[in-house]
């Protein structure tokens, strides 16, 4: 074969997804992109896009207006999950405001410290927006220090999506056969990843939301960021798998700091490291290849009952009486906020 | 307060050691925790010399003085400080060569391929020149030029960053002007004492010479190579590794200036090691590092002495160093900050980035009490990490060299190099991917321009370069060469660009 052709297979959404980010930056001479996507059930609802969505879209070419027609995309600040203790809402954008370089949670933890007892989340517009429950125009959020995620209509995403890889150059088969130098199977759902000979796997467990999203993106960018000619690509393989290994151990920690029902006894260094550096001094040390951002984790760990012994060092630097002005006003600000958005 | 009860707040610091890096941590710490109630002494003697580290610094050092609220203009000032836009390598791939690590990237990215991919596919035409011909910095280094890069982030003059080269003799007593001013205590004496509690082997005091008394909660130690504290009362162990890095001598000597004021260090190749240049206002800083396996003392100094390009200004200095890292960077109530925790050659410039990054991870994870063993562990496993990064670039240096003209370079071209380098060049030998992580000092850009400016060349290229017709990308290298050039034109000479600003700064 002179070209090279990739099957794209797998479930609707992953393949829509890997296969229009694909077609759009492996396409051209020579190329061959097929997506044969599986039938997506009747029940199919919603999708969750990471705030991520604004770069992947960007490079599409999918304006978020398109989206809000075309896949009924609304913003969301924050997602929701269960863990070992319930339900937890998972904020995309940090709580408060750092200072001086020091994130806003050791401020908050000193004024608990001082006999305040402050909630964490009246200090996070994200959340304070998303139990309000109003529905932000995005006029009004691009206005706003936030980052935010998209709610889409699961079939008419996949639509769009795969509209768009058609017209970047992919085909859609129904029965592509296997026929391919790189058959790309999308099972989010299992739990095997990696790129093994000519199969490139992409796979994890879609329990969080917007983590099937996002495990595609990832995936689709590792294997065009270390794009070779197929047949002579050993060590590109090798090195997308442990790419793929890393951020499985990222994601890993992260649902067993969730779910597990005893996330201090977990195994895995790392987790460990999170949770104790965390408690010891309200730091949350970052590895290489975080799926998750800070807030996220920090939302995680409260939730989980750990809570931190101290406060960092530096919240230290500005009087009480200062804190507590600078508190009180960062919280009536948000609720400012919070009323002139949902009336807007 | 001595370091009794565990549960007691940590609240004086005691820094033992007044160069650079004993400076850059009180002047650290008072900046940003004495507003918090911080107490910093600093003990040092004016019997015991510095070595003075790193007269040559990375872009960190500019969010370091910017944080600590350090003026550039004086600053540039006092320590007869040039700019930097790079490292100018010559001799290490082959005798002859020459390239520049440049503080900035390759070209512009172009669908999503990064730039030296569609340069590889063309390198063998004459008309595509070297990759640095994509570089605004290294065009800048070579002809001379420098001015701050623009705020713009639509333009090439935006697509780089600056150090500085700067006199450490001098960057030390600046730096503690400015840590004096943040109420550092500095006491004049040299320890001859310390007392550790018996318990938890922490130190609890030093004794000076003239029997002063100095408790503290906890201890920088800014001993350089002694590790008075670290290594001499804690034993924290050393892990060697000369395996890879032989170097284990080096000599210095400055001289007068001559010829242009260069905007970027040069690191020569030599039989058994390498020399740097580093330009400064009022002379030249240059040294000679060597493993002395390889190389007697005496041809080192005559190497080096035979390149200078002006008079030198004082009898050369030897130093003699164990390349590697402390075992526990931060052991019990001491933590080894500089030279006492380690040492990597200065080939990247990365001495001072050191200091610097101890001193920003120290303030991360700034202990409260004594109980604080998670912290001590998270800052000893971040520094390690650190550590081993910077020194497998540094072996790349090394070990991807063609050279076979002494037992040095048969030797570093055939050893085995740590399994993460290994991958890494293997990686980067197939089609010019570059293995990357995000914590590490050196990123995708600056492994870039060692590779290739040592002669790694990949074997095929990512294959979506091929997607675009040859013509099209031939044309736009062409036309992104001559931005360059011609942008690089637009910049300010380098000398006339310091000249007005360190007179404007004096004038002030």
């Amino acid at each position: 074969m002179s070209s090279e052709r990739i099957l794209v297979r797998g479930s609707a959404l992953p393949v829509a997804l890997v296969g229009a980010i694909l077609a759009r930056r492996w396409s051209g001479k020579g190329k061959e992109l097929v997506l044969a996507p599986e039938r997506e059930g009747a029940n199919a609802s919603t999708v969750i896009a990471r705030p991520d969505h604004k770069n992947v879209h960007a490079e599409l070419g999918l304006a978020i207006e398109s989206l809000a027609q075309g896949a009924e995309a609304v913003p969301v600040l924050a997602v929701a999950t269960t863990c070992g203790t319930g339900q937890v809402s998972l904020p995309f954008s940090p709580y408060g405001m750092a200072r001086g370089g020091t994130d806003f949670h050791h401020f908050w933890r000193r004024a608990i410290a001082s006999g305040e007892q402050p909630d964490l989340a009246e200090f996070s517009l994200a959340l304070r927006l998303d139990r309000a429950g109003g529905r932000l125009p995005l006029s009004t959020l691009a206005q706003l220090p936030l980052e935010f995620g998209l709610r889409m209509d699961r079939l008419r995403y996949i639509e769009v999506l795969s509209k768009r890889a058609t017209s970047l150059g992919a085909f859609i088969a129904d029965d592509a056969g296997t026929d391919a130098d790189l058959i790309v199977d999308c099972r989010v759902g299992s739990n095997r990843s990696g790129w093994i000979e000519d199969r490139l796997l992409i796979a994890d467990e879609n329990d969080i939301p917007g983590l099937e999203w996002q495990i595609c993106v990832n995936a689709a960018r590792r294997f065009l960021g270390l794009a070779a000619k197929l047949s002579d690509s050993e060590t590109e393989r090798r090195e997308y798998s442990r790419l793929a290994r890393a951020e499985s151990a990222r994601i890993r920690d992260f649902r067993a700091l969730l779910r597990d029902p005893e996330p201090r006894e977990t195994e895995h260094a790392s987790l460990s490291r999170k949770i104790d550096l965390f408690e010891a001094c309200g730091r949350i040390p970052s590895e290489d290849f975080e799926v998750f951002g800070q807030p996220e984790w920090l939302a995680a760990l409260l939730a989980r009952g750990i809570w931190p012994k101290r406060y960092d060092r530096l919240a230290d630097s500005i009087p009480d009486k200062q804190l507590r002005s600078w508190l009180s006003s960062m919280q009536r600000q948000i609720g400012e906020i919070t009323d002139r958005s949902l009336r807007a | 307060m001595a370091a009794g009860d565990a549960a007691e707040k940590i609240n004086d610091i005691v820094v033992v050691g007044g160069g650079t890096a004993g400076w850059m941590t009180a002047a650290g710490l008072s900046s940003m925790l004495g507003p918090a109630g911080l107490k910093v002494t600093l003990i040092e003697s004016d019997s015991i010399g510095v070595v003075g580290v790193g007269e040559a610094t990375l872009p960190h050092i500019k969010l370091f003085n910017d944080t600590i609220g350090v003026d550039e203009a004086e600053f540039m000032s006092a320590t007869s400080a040039t700019f930097k836009l790079g490292i100018e390598f010559v001799n290490w791939g082959r005798k002859g060569d020459s390239y520049i690590h440049p503080f900035g990237e390759f070209g512009l990215a172009n669908e999503g391929v990064a730039f030296h991919q569609y340069w590889r596919k063309f390198a063998d035409l004459q008309e595509v020149g070297q990759l640095e011909d994509y570089s605004l910095p290294v065009i800048a280094c070579r002809e001379g030029r420098f001015q701050p890069p623009s705020d713009d982030p639509r333009s090439v003059l935006s697509t780089y960053r600056y150090a500085y080269q700067f006199d450490a003799l001098q960057y030390a007593p600046f730096m503690r002007s400015h840590a004096e001013k943040r109420g550092v205590a500095r006491l004049e004496g040299k320890v001859v004492d310390v007392a550790l509690e018996g318990e938890s082997g922490r130190v609890t005091s030093l004794t000076l010479e003239d029997g002063r008394t100095v408790d503290g909660d906890l201890f920088i130690d800014c001993t350089g190579f002694f590790g008075l504290l670290i290594e001499q009362q804690l034993q924290a162990g050393y892990d060697d590794w000369s395996e890879w890095l032989p170097a284990d001598r080096a000599v210095a000597v400055p001289c007068e200036s001559a010829g242009p004021l260069r905007p970027y260090t040069r690191a020569t190749a030599h039989g058994a090691g390498w020399s740097w240049r580093i330009p400064l206002q009022h002379r030249t800083g240059n040294g000679h590092v060597y493993s002395s396996q390889f190389l007697s003392d005496e041809e080192a100094c005559s190497t080096l002495l035979d390149e200078l390009e002006g008079n030198p200004l004082s009898e050369p200095r030897q130093l003699r160093f164990v390349t590697g890292k402390r075992r526990r960077l931060w052991d019990r109530n001491v933590v080894a900050i500089g030279l006492s925790g380690g040492f990597l050659e200065p080939l990247e410039s990365t001495s001072i980035y050191l200091i610097q990054e101890g001193i920003s991870k120290l303030l991360e994870l700034f202990p409260d009490t004594h109980d604080c063993a998670v912290e001590r562990a998270e800052y000893n496993r971040w520094m390690d990490l650190q550590f081993e990064r910077i020194r497998d670039f540094l072996i790349l240096h090394y070990h991807a060299t063609e050279r076979d003209d002494s037992p040095f370079w048969n030797h570093m071209r055939t050893m085995t190099p740590p399994d993460s380098l290994r991958e890494r060049m293997e990686l980067f030998r197939a089609h010019g991917h570059v293995s990357a992580y995000e914590h590490g000092l050196f990123l995708v850009p600056s492994w870039i321009a060692v590779l290739i400016g040592q002669r790694v060349f990949p074997r095929g290229y990512d294959s979506r370069v091929d997607g675009i017709a040859d013509d099209q990308v031939l044309k736009h290298l062409a036309g992104l060469k001559a931005h360059m050039q011609s942008a690089a034109g637009s910049m300010q000479d380098h000398a006339a660009y310091l000249s007005a600003m360190t007179s404007l700064s004096d004038a002030a």
